[in-house]
């Protein structure tokens, strides 16, 4: 579906993508892991066709992005920004409007699919807000708003979120990434979300892509990339990895090794 | 949950263009009539029609239609036009820049058209006295461009337009023109230092009905084309990554907003000199009532302009009449102060 062949991005001297090969599937979800400056946001860049290798090609539907007008493939995937900078008060409603650019649909259609994204998204109460009133948890679920309004057509194929979750409480970094693994199973999209957690990850991804220093270190299954060793390699960080205990998928307990040893107990005053 | 039903905003945007334009038409004819010598609206509606070959039955002396023909119409016309073209280019750059402060004279153009018509009024004028009429705007209109190119060709870097450059650049290039200004004030006959303090004022006195004529196709340029580039205007606001991943061709739709920017306000201040805050105050205010959505913003600005700078004319012209106040002079007294309103309302709390 969505596929990366022999990637490598250039910048100057530094290379911010080495030689990658990844292919996502219709109906997965692939997280992308590794430390900052692996080059995670790059590979999220090249797969929304927003910037071009210097090697290799990147393909949707075994098409070379290169080919595919922006408004056709803003048709096919959508991009959930990290943080995005709006400063213009926009309504609630018209932020999820906004994911309606590149259809040709009429101005009633735009209308229901962006309220049917503001439900989806938990934020229909936010419809008449103006956006920069709203917190930067609100800002971020009207920003998936968008992105929804935006996927709400057949030739919807690819989801990319970056680091979806950084500004928002525990209860709705699992929403957005429950709504992401619905769009991949219920809708059959491929989904590609860059993720720093990783019992996240864990969670809600089919497949976990490790990047280091833009090397593609690791590929496959939770259960295959996430091991001791793996973390300690690529992360710098000793960690324990027990089973999940309801959910059947790895679970990390980091275990710094400059804190190991357990604090003193201080006796009852 | 307290959900508007779908329609209503569409219809808000209906009714705010639809009443913002039938003022303006009404306001239009009453500026017409007013003047030394008045003419009463019905007399100048049915000039009007009786010009565009029909009968009304309203009388009307000839003096009357001569006055309207020929001094008050294009006057008025030029002011809807040079109006209607500030605001929406003042739009366009707020858009372009995603900063509502923005202001037409950002990429260049104010300052080259004022550098080159300084210039012009200085040696120009007695180096080619036949050109007398034409030379001062043409000047005007070139300097403008040549200096948006300047800005555009520094803030390109690989093919693409480094928006923050082109703002940095445009500051730089204003200075620059400031200084060369300034040398020409310097090296100017008093003659000629009146003549560009008037100038750099304002004014649609200079109107005719070929001064119209030439520069209407620029002015309406930026006014007609620009609904062209609302959506991709809106979806600018949210970076250039993401206007991109809505499926906006990001530089071309910025080579537009620049070059319908300098075309309309180049040919703006070449028609009128230059006349500040109604490129910055419209957009806003139509904003604040409206909301950001380009697709209204751009014809509510263009309307609002255009009602505003003929208002302002008609205070221009009649306030110490029989003299002329610069037009320039009465948009920065009223606009000024409305605009540290504006900015003290808006403080954070």
């Amino acid at each position: 579906m969505l596929s990366l062949s022999n990637v490598t991005v250039s910048l100057g001297e530094a290379t911010l993508l080495d030689d990658v090969t990844l292919d996502v599937a219709s109906g997965t979800v692939t997280a992308i892991v590794g430390p900052n400056g692996a080059g995670k946001s790059t590979l999220l860049s090249v797969l929304s066709g927003e910037r071009t290798p210097s090697i290799g090609t990147v393909r949707l539907y075994g098409v070379d992005l290169r080919t595919v007008a922006p408004t056709t493939l803003a048709r096919q995937r959508a991009v959930l920004p990290q943080e995005a900078l709006l400063a213009f008060g926009f309504t609630g409603r018209e932020v999820a409007l906004l994911g309606r650019t590149p259809h040709a649909t009429s101005r009633a259609e735009d209308e229901r699919a962006a309220l049917r994204a503001l439900d989806a998204a938990d934020v229909a109460h936010l419809a008449e807000r103006r956006y920069p009133t709203c917190s930067g948890g609100e800002k971020q679920r009207l920003h998936l708003a968008r992105v929804l309004a935006q996927l709400d057509s057949d030739e919807a194929a690819a989801l990319l979120l970056d680091e979806p979750t950084s500004a928002l409480d525990l209860a709705h970094q699992h929403r957005v990434l429950a709504a992401a693994r619905r769009l991949a199973t219920e809708r059959g999209l491929a989904v590609v979300t860059v993720l720093h957690d990783l019992n996240l990850a864990a969670q809600y991804a089919d497949r976990l892509a490790v990047l280091d220093r833009g090397r593609l270190v690791a590929e496959g299954t939770p259960a295959e990339v996430i091991r001791p060793e793996t973390v300690r390699a690529v992360f710098g960080l000793d960690a324990l990895v027990l089973d999940h205990p309801t959910l059947g998928c790895p679970l990390v307990v980091a275990v710094p090794s400059d804190v190991r040893d357990p604090l003193p107990v201080l006796p009852p005053s | 949950m307290t959900r508007r039903p779908a329609l209503r905003p569409v219809l808000r945007r209906r009714l705010v263009i639809g009443v913002l334009a039938g003022t303006l038409a009404a306001v239009t004819v009453l500026a017409a009539g007013i003047g030394a010598v008045p003419i009463p609206a019905s007399h100048v509606v049915g000039i009007l029609i009786d010009r565009l070959g029909g009968s009304t039955g309203i009388p009307f002396t000839d003096q009357e239609a001569a006055i309207l023909l020929h001094l008050r119409l294009p006057r008025v016309v030029l002011g809807v036009l040079v109006g209607a073209a500030l605001a929406v280019c003042g739009a366009l750059l707020q858009g372009l820049f995603r900063n509502p402060l923005a202001d037409p004279g950002l990429i260049g153009v104010s300052s080259g058209s004022a550098l080159a018509a300084a210039a012009w009024i200085v040696f120009g004028a007695s180096a080619a006295p036949l050109w007398a009429g034409v030379g001062l705007p043409l000047a005007a209109f070139a300097g403008g461009l040549g200096a948006t190119i300047v800005v555009y060709r520094i803030g390109r870097h690989a093919g693409r337009t480094l928006v923050a450059t082109m703002l940095l650049a445009g500051v730089a290039v204003a200075a620059l023109c400031g200084a060369l200004l300034g040398l020409l004030f310097f090296l100017a006959d008093d003659a000629a230092l009146r003549a560009i303090t008037f100038w750099s004022l304002g004014s649609l006195g200079g109107a005719t009905w070929p001064s119209v004529l030439w520069s209407a196709p620029l002015l309406l340029a930026p006014v007609l084309a620009s609904p062209r580039l609302a959506r991709g205007l809106n979806a600018l606001l949210l970076g250039e990554a993401a206007a991109f991943h809505l499926g906006v061709r990001v530089e071309r739709l910025k080579r537009w907003t620049i070059g319908l920017s300098a075309l309309g306000v180049g040919a703006a201040v070449a028609a009128s000199g230059m006349i500040g805050f109604v490129g910055l105050v419209v957009p806003h205010l139509v904003r604040l009532a409206l909301g950001p959505d380009h697709r209204t913003l751009l014809p509510a600005s263009a309307l609002l302009g255009a009602l505003l700078l003929v208002v302002a004319d008609l205070v221009a012209r009649t306030i110490v009449a029989p003299a002329e106040l610069p037009i320039g002079i009465v948009t920065a007294l009223a606009g000024g102060p409305f605009f540290l309103w504006l900015l003290l309302r808006e403080r954070p709390a």
